[in-house]
C-alpha cells in the first residue's frame, strides 16, 4: 500500500493471537486467551481513559469516548442515530451494563434453521454465563438505586398490567450516580476497560491505544498480523504506521467498522450486507413532583414485550441531553428548563425487521438502514404506550418528539393523537445502540462470513468476535450474549494456541 | 481540532441568545455574563467528529445564521437582529415546514443545550441534582389515574 511506503512505521510487535478492538467482544477473547496461556496483544483505536481523567460534562464525554462525538449517523434523508464507543471497553465504556442472556427462541432458531449448535452451545453457554456473571458482579437494581425515573416506570407498568421488572446490569455495587455515559465515576459498572482487559493484561496481554487497524495482512489464505494507522492521542491526526505479526487474528473493531477491516483487507460476499439494530426513540414526561433522574441507575427498570417486537426502559439523561430534549425556544424553553428534577424519560427499543449494509464512503463509513413501515408501526405502538403509561401514573405534560403529532401532550386523551394516523420513518428521531450481523455466521459460505468456531470462512486464522456473526438481532440487549459466545469460541481457540505453542 | 472563525462565533453566539436569552426572571434558567461559552463547547465537541461532522455542524451554522435572508427575506445575518427577534425566528424555525429546517434547528439547539449545562453554575441552577445527595428509596406519591 501506498500509505506504507509514506508514513513511518512507528512500532512492530509479535503475539500468537493479536485482537482488533476492547469491547465485548474484543476484551472477553483477550481475557480467555491470556488467562490461558496465549501471547496476545490488544489494539483500540481510541484511548484509555482512566475513571479520573473521564470528563464529567457530557460535550466532552460524547468527544472523548464515542465515534463522532456521538453524531455518527445512518446515510439517509432522516439519518438514525448510531451510538458505538471508540475508547478502551468499546461500547460497553458507555452503555448502562444491562445484561441479558441470548433469549431461548433466538438460541433455538441459530440451532435448528442455521447450524449454529455448536456456537450456541446450550451448555458451554451456561457455563460461560456464570462465569461472566460472577466477574462482572451482575445483579438486579435493587428498589435503593431505582430512582425516581425508573421507580415511576414500575408504577406505570404495574398501573397498566404490564410485565415490567428491575434491571439486571453489571452493576452490583451501583452507588446510583446515574453517570454511565460519562463513565462510572466509581467504577462499580464493570465495564471492559474496568474487567477483562485489565485482568488480560494482568496475565500478560499487551495493549496498543490510539492503533486504528487498516486491515488483516494475509499469505497463501490465511492471516498473517495486521496494519494500521498510530494515532496521535491529542488530534487524532495520523502519525505513522504499525504492524503487529500473529497467528491468528481476530476482527472485534463493532458492527460497523468489523466490516470496513474485512472488505479493506479483500473479503468480499455478504461481508458489510445483513446490518440489523434495534432503534428507538424515547419520550419525555413532566410531572407535579420531582423525579430526581439525577439520582439512581441510569437505566433500572424495563417492561419486554419480545411478542410484540419491542422493549420499553427508563432511561435517564445527563441534564444537557434532557434539556435538549425539552420543547421550545426562548421563555418557553428557559421554564421547563428551570424544573429539570421533574422529567421523566422512558424509550421503547424496536427490534427491527429491515436490513442495511455497511460499506465504506467517501468521508467515512456508509451506513445504510431504512426501517420498513411494520418496524416503525411497532415503534409507534411502544411509543404510544409510553405515554399512556406517564399520564397513568401522573404526568402534567408528556413530550412525543415525533413530527405531526402536538409538541405537548397535556392528558390522557391526548394519547389518541399519537395513533391518529400511521407514522412515517421521518416522522421519528431514532437511536441505535445494539446492531448486528454485517459478518455473519452460517454453515454457507455464499451467505455468511464465518463458520459456527467464528473463524472466516476463507482466511484460515481471521476470526470475527463481536455482533458482527450474529444472524439476526435479538429483541434484548447484545453485551452478555455477545461475550458468552465469545467467551465460548475463544476458550476452543484457546485450546488450539497453546497445544500449537507447546508442540 | 476545531477552529470558529470570529463571524461563526458571531453567529453562534447570537443562536445561543436566541434560545436561551439572558434574564432576571427566576422562572426561566438563563446563563449570565461570563458562564457560557458557546464557541469553545461547539469547537470541543464538533472537534473530535469527523470530516463530515465538522463539516456538516459548520453548514448548519452558516444555514441558520442566514435564515433572516431566506425565511423573513431581510438583508442581514443572525447577529445584526435584538434577542426578541432571534428567538422568534428559532420557534418559527423549529416548527418549519420543511422538516430539514427543523432538524437542522434541533440540531443548533443539542449544541446550546450542551453549552448551557454544561457550565456548572448554570447545572447548578436547574435543580438537576436537587437532592442528589440523598440516597434513600425514592417512592413517589403519584395518584394513579384510571386509565381512560
Amino acid at each position: 500500500m501506498l500509505r506504507d511506503f509514506f508514513r513511518p512505521m512507528l512500532w512492530e510487535d509479535r503475539a500468537d493471537v493479536v485482537v482488533v478492538g476492547t469491547g465485548a467482544g474484543g476484551a472477553t477473547a483477550a481475557r480467555v486467551l491470556a488467562a490461558r496461556g496465549a501471547d496476545v496483544v490488544m489494539l483500540e483505536e481510541g484511548g484509555r481513559l482512566r475513571t479520573a481523567d473521564r470528563p464529567r460534562a457530557v460535550a466532552d464525554a460524547l468527544a472523548q469516548t464515542m465515534r463522532e462525538a456521538g453524531a455518527q449517523t445512518t446515510s439517509s434523508a432522516v439519518p438514525i442515530v448510531v451510538l458505538q464507543g471508540r475508547c478502551v471497553g468499546g461500547s460497553t465504556a458507555i452503555n448502562s451494563g444491562i445484561i441479558w442472556r441470548l433469549p431461548e427462541d433466538v438460541r433455538q432458531e441459530w440451532t435448528q434453521t442455521r447450524g449454529l449448535g455448536a456456537m450456541v452451545d446450550e451448555a458451554g453457554l451456561a457455563t460461560a454465563y456464570s462465569e461472566i456473571e460472577r466477574d462482572l458482579e451482575v445483579a438486579e437494581t435493587s428498589e435503593t438505586l431505582m430512582g425516581g425515573n425508573s421507580a415511576l416506570m414500575a408504577q406505570g407498568a404495574h398501573a397498566l398490567g404490564l410485565p415490567g421488572k428491575p434491571m439486571v446490569r453489571n452493576a452490583a455495587r451501583c452507588q446510583g450516580k446515574g453517570e454511565c455515559l460519562q463513565g462510572c465515576p466509581g467504577e462499580r459498572r464493570q465495564s471492559m476497560d474496568v474487567s477483562y482487559v485489565p485482568r488480560a493484561i494482568a496475565d500478560g496481554a499487551r495493549l496498543h491505544t490510539h492503533a486504528r487497524v487498516d486491515r488483516v495482512e494475509m499469505r497463501d489464505g490465511r492471516a498473517v498480523g495486521v496494519v494500521g494507522d498510530v494515532l496521535d492521542p491529542d488530534t487524532r491526526r495520523v502519525i505513522g504506521r504499525f504492524r503487529v505479526l500473529a497467528e491468528r487474528v481476530i476482527v472485534a473493531a463493532g458492527v460497523v467498522h468489523t466490516p470496513l477491516i474485512l472488505r479493506r483487507s479483500g473479503m468480499r460476499g455478504v461481508v458489510g450486507d445483513h446490518f440489523q439494530a434495534h432503534p428507538g426513540a424515547a419520550m419525555v414526561g413532566k410531572f407535579p413532583e420531582p423525579v430526581r433522574m439525577s439520582y439512581g441507575a441510569t437505566q433500572g427498570y424495563e417492561v419486554p414485550m419480545r411478542e410484540r417486537g419491542f422493549k420499553l426502559e427508563s432511561l435517564s439523561l445527563p441534564p444537557e441531553m434532557l434539556a435538549a430534549r425539552l420543547p421550545g425556544v426562548g421563555a418557553d424553553w428557559q421554564r421547563r428548563l428551570s424544573k429539570l428534577d421533574h422529567y421523566a424519560q422512558w424509550c421503547a427499543q424496536v427490534r427491527m425487521s429491515a436490513h442495511g449494509r455497511i460499506r465504506s464512503g467517501l468521508i467515512g463509513p456508509d451506513i445504510r438502514f431504512s426501517p420498513s413501515a411494520e418496524d416503525i408501526g411497532k415503534l409507534q405502538e411502544a411509543l404510544t404506550l409510553v405515554a399512556r403509561m406517564m399520564f397513568t401514573v401522573g404526568a402534567e405534560e408528556v413530550y412525543p418528539g415525533v413530527h405531526g403529532v402536538p409538541e405537548v401532550l397535556r392528558s390522557l386523551a391526548d394519547v389518541d393523537a399519537l395513533s391518529a394516523r400511521r407514522w412515517k420513518k421521518t416522522d421519528v428521531h431514532l437511536v441505535a445502540s445494539h446492531l448486528f450481523g454485517t459478518a455473519r455466521a452460517g454453515v454457507d459460505p455464499r451467505t455468511s462470513v464465518v463458520g459456527d468456531d467464528l473463524q472466516c470462512h476463507d482466511v484460515a486464522g481471521l476470526y470475527v468476535m463481536d455482533a458482527s456473526v450474529f444472524p439476526t438481532n435479538l429483541g434484548v440487549n447484545p453485551q452478555h450474549s455477545i461475550m458468552a459466545i465469545v467467551h465460548l469460541a475463544a476458550e476452543r481457540l484457546a485450546e488450539r494456541v497453546v497445544r500449537r505453542r507447546a508442540a | 481540532m476545531m477552529r470558529l472563525t470570529q463571524i461563526e462565533k458571531r453567529w453562534l453566539e447570537a443562536l445561543f441568545d436566541g434560545f436561551a436569552p439572558a434574564t432576571d426572571d427566576a422562572e426561566r434558567l438563563a446563563p449570565r455574563a461570563g458562564e457560557v461559552d458557546p464557541a469553545a463547547v461547539f469547537e470541543r465537541l464538533n472537534g473530535f467528529g469527523g470530516l463530515k461532522v465538522r463539516v456538516g455542524v459548520r453548514l448548519a451554522l452558516a444555514f441558520l445564521a442566514s435564515a433572516p435572508i431566506w425565511e423573513s427575506r431581510r438583508l442581514a445575518f443572525i447577529d445584526a437582529l435584538d434577542t426578541e427577534e432571534r428567538t422568534a425566528l428559532l420557534e418559527a424555525l423549529s416548527d418549519h415546514p420543511l422538516q430539514l429546517v427543523q432538524e437542522l434547528t434541533l440540531l443548533m439547539k443539542v449544541q446550546t443545550a450542551m453549552a448551557l449545562l454544561g457550565a456548572p453554575e448554570v447545572r447548578a441552577r436547574s435543580r438537576y441534582d436537587h437532592q442528589r445527595a440523598e440516597q434513600t428509596p425514592v417512592r413517589l406519591r403519584l395518584r394513579v389515574k384510571e386509565v381512560a
